[in-house]
């Protein structure tokens, strides 16, 4: 049995009086312990799929279940991750990632010693006492990374975490996620725009085609160990042409719809 | 259909309000001060039709508007000046920060006593009250300015005279037309106060004699006059403002406040 | 911090050299003394009359009318704001009253205040909840409308109920645009008890400037208009303090 299980998803928006059509039956299964890389042009419902899953957003038509259960509303066992890293201003790194440990009802000294465990994890320890606004984007990100294994969830949604950061922090801290999920063996969903990220993480990836968003291909990744050298190897570089290839085609086609 | 629920929900409040005042006002349930709507609308007719109120209204437009003017023209140019020129600012800086928690309307027994009871003395307290939100906002908006505009200009052979027109008036327009809008807001309560203090004319002093006469009809027609004024000239203040920021407004998110 | 002392003269020499000017000015006979007494006249009277108590009990008067206006403007607009933000119907029913009142010079409706409440403290406080309401209200009401919803999915996300979610995220959010409100409305509290006692009363400070201006005294209106400056000053402090205790500012970044 698959961990997520989606039937015929439909999404659908009215704007200026207009009808639009972000998913259109949209069916997919997702298997424990996957990561899953979602690519797809711009507006083609790629992030509103995940707030779908994330139980943010409500769907039009269809049927998403999580663990054979019909799902609708957030719940702990989906940690959604942003690109704004979303930690709260007015909270320390640390005590932002205490805040998921303090929901599920841990005593005070218990929250403060994990989430300690957590940010040395990260590599943020020294800077437990600083502010949102006092930390670089990538200690934003891992700060919200922190969090989000605080929380533990069984299924990681991932909204272009790593989207407003420089390539060199950007290609570390995708080693680190792909260290945690290896050793934490977590499912992941990955929202990205970038193809090398898509592909250097996923063991499996869907191409999203554009507005109304369906899959346009589904390809399995299988490399095992993914270290700086799978970046170079032959098979990063087939399977990065190859979906450059399918995607190119969807951008243009956004592109005539944005036109329009 | 959604639209017009949201319109009628809008409506509600000052609709009922209206109507119960009228009918409570006609039936005599509501203290002979609170007049009622149609009473006063007739009273306003009243008083436009002989010219009184006419006359009251250019009154305290003119001190309104000259006050305006002075002061928050005096404001904008000490206030830019004491943003780009260290030396001004040095010296307004204490001032105003000395003087700037005080209300203004306290200095007006000195304006009375030294400028009369007539125009001069309401046209300079109003001048006065607006000069201080009008120079924080000026000096403030000219040290927020981004840097990288003045560099872009400057890079581009911009001369010290075009900066100045072309670059940093642009630039500190939006945080000008927020301290307008406040020094309007003041002139106004200032106005009605002096008005309502020591003067023979104008609106403020309409509102007293209706009191005086105990024809509430006649007070409740110049407080809404007066109302009037101030609620139009702040939507001219805002139209123009729409007008000149058109680039700078878009994409922020704002209806008629702010 | 500490700055060199050529620095600090030549940002503050202003005021004790108009304070020079205006001694001098009045003790050369320049000025009629009797319009503008000089301000070591000024001085002296502000110390004897705050010693007699007479400053002290009107500023009491006034400050106490200011906050009891000030406070139940907060306390009934900040709950009011959060309702409007949240909930459609209140929003639509009320929105208008705020945004189209907003400009309207409520002044105007003070004489309608003390046929209501009376000439005394009431309709002075009474008006001053009215003019306070409005600042606070709309400053909230933007506050509690522009939280970033991430944050709140987020907070629900860790699976916090409602009343978490606003007591833990929501308030803490709009929390600096409310206190933006609260700096607003606080001169204005002032303002609008100072005027209001100028127009007519016989107790407070701006009662007390109306007297001795009536009677050509000066000194006392001077003296009066300093307290007035003293009380307002105080007050935006220990709001800025508060503040600082309750809002999280972004210390300077990290270096």
């Amino acid at each position: 049995m698959p961990l997520l299980d989606i039937r015929s998803l439909d999404k659908s928006f009215t704007a200026d009086n207009k009808e639009i059509t972000v998913l259109d039956r949209l069916s997919l299964s997702i298997e424990d312990r996957d990561f899953v890389s979602i690519v797809g042009p711009t507006g083609c419902g790629k992030s509103t799929f995940l707030h779908i899953v994330g139980g943010f957003e409500s769907k039009t038509g269809g049927e998403v279940r999580l663990n054979d259960r019909p799902l609708d509303a957030p719940g702990p066992d989906r940690g959604m991750m942003f690109q704004d890293h979303s930690l709260f201003p007015w909270l320390t790194a640390l005590e932002n990632v205490c805040w998921p440990l303090e929901m599920k009802g841990l005593p005070r000294a218990k929250r403060l010693e994990m989430a300690r465990e957590y940010l040395d994890l990260v590599h943020l320890g020294r800077y437990a006492d600083l502010y949102p606004e006092q930390l670089s984007g990538g200690m934003k990100q891992r700060a919200a990374l922190a969090r989000l294994l605080a929380l533990d969830p069984q299924m990681f949604l991932m909204d272009e975490p790593f989207g407003a950061l420089d390539s060199q922090t950007r290609e570390l801290l995708q080693e680190e996620l792909h260290a945690i999920w290896r050793h934490r063996r977590k499912t992941v969903l990955f929202v990205t725009h970038d193809i090398d990220e898509a592909v250097y993480l996923g063991t499996r990836l869907l191409v999203f085609t554009a507005r109304p968003g369906r899959i346009k291909a589904d390809i399995r990744i299988e490399a095992d160990e993914r270290t700086a050298n799978f970046r170079t190897s032959p098979e990063f570089f087939k399977t990065r042409t190859r979906v450059w290839d399918l995607l190119r085609e969807e951008v243009l086609k956004a592109r005539a719809l944005e036109e329009n | 259909m959604k639209l017009r629920l949201t319109v009628f929900q809008n409506l509600l409040v000052p609709v009922v309000v209206v109507v119960c005042w009228e009918v409570f006002g006609r039936l005599g349930d509501v203290p002979p001060y609170l007049s009622y709507p149609s009473q006063i609308l007739a009273a306003l007719w009243h008083l436009a039709a002989d010219g009184e109120l006419f006359g009251a209204v250019v009154v305290s437009l003119y001190r309104v508007t000259a006050g305006f003017a002075i002061g928050a023209s005096a404001g904008v140019g000490v206030g830019l000046a004491a943003g780009l020129v260290r030396g001004v600012r040095n010296f307004f800086d204490p001032l105003v920060s000395l003087l700037f928690a005080v209300p203004k309307i306290a200095f007006l027994p000195v304006f009375l006593i030294l400028l009369g009871i007539g125009d001069p003395s309401k046209i300079g307290i109003v001048a006065f009250s607006c000069f201080f939100p009008m120079f924080i906002a000026a000096r403030h908006s000219v040290s927020s300015i981004n840097k990288l505009f003045v560099w872009a200009a400057q890079n581009m052979g911009a001369s010290r005279h075009t900066l100045f027109f072309r670059v940093i008036i642009p630039a500190a327009a939006p945080e000008i037309f927020a301290g307008l809008r406040i020094s309007l807001a003041h002139a106004f309560i200032v106005l009605f106060a002096a008005e309502l203090i020591g003067s023979h004319s104008g609106l403020g002093m309409l509102i007293a004699d209706g009191e005086d006469a105990a024809r509430f009809d006649l007070m409740f027609a110049a407080i809404l006059a007066f109302a009037i004024l101030g609620f139009v000239s702040d939507r001219i203040l805002m139209a123009v403002r729409a007008r000149v920021l058109r680039g700078a407004m878009l994409g922020t998110e704002e209806k008629i406040l702010a | 911090m500490k700055e060199p002392i050529g620095r600090f003269i030549a940002r503050w020499y202003s005021i004790p050299l108009l304070l020079v000017v205006w001694q001098v000015a009045v003790s050369s006979g320049l000025v009629q003394s009797r319009l503008l007494p000089g301000p070591a006249a000024v001085v002296e009277v502000l110390f004897s009359q705050i010693m007699s108590g007479v400053l002290v009990y009107h500023a009491a008067v006034t400050l106490g009318r200011a906050l009891s206006g000030f406070a139940l403007a907060a306390t009934v607009g900040i709950p009011f704001a959060a309702a409007m933000a949240r909930a459609p119907l209140c929003r639509n029913l009320f929105e208008p009253i705020f945004f189209f009142g907003y400009p309207v010079p409520k002044i105007a409706l003070f004489p309608i205040f003390t046929y209501i409440f009376g000439l005394g403290t009431q309709s002075k406080i009474a008006f001053t909840f009215l003019e306070c309401l409005y600042p606070i209200v709309v400053s909230s009401y933007f506050g509690f409308r522009g939280i970033r919803t991430r944050l709140v999915w987020t907070a629900r996300n860790f699976g916090a109920g409602p009343w978490t979610v606003f007591w833990r995220v929501v308030l803490p959010s709009a929390l600096p645009a409310i206190f933006s409100g609260l700096r607003i409305a606080l001169p204005v509290a002032i303002i609008v008890v100072v005027l209001t006692e100028m127009i007519g009363d016989s107790i407070g400070l701006g009662y007390y400037i109306t007297v001795w201006s009536t009677r050509f005294t000066f000194q006392n209106v001077y003296a009066a208009i300093i307290v007035v400056g003293v009380c307002g000053f105080s007050l935006d402090q220990i709001l800025v303090q508060i503040r600082r205790r309750f809002v999280h500012e972004a210390p300077d970044a990290a270096r």
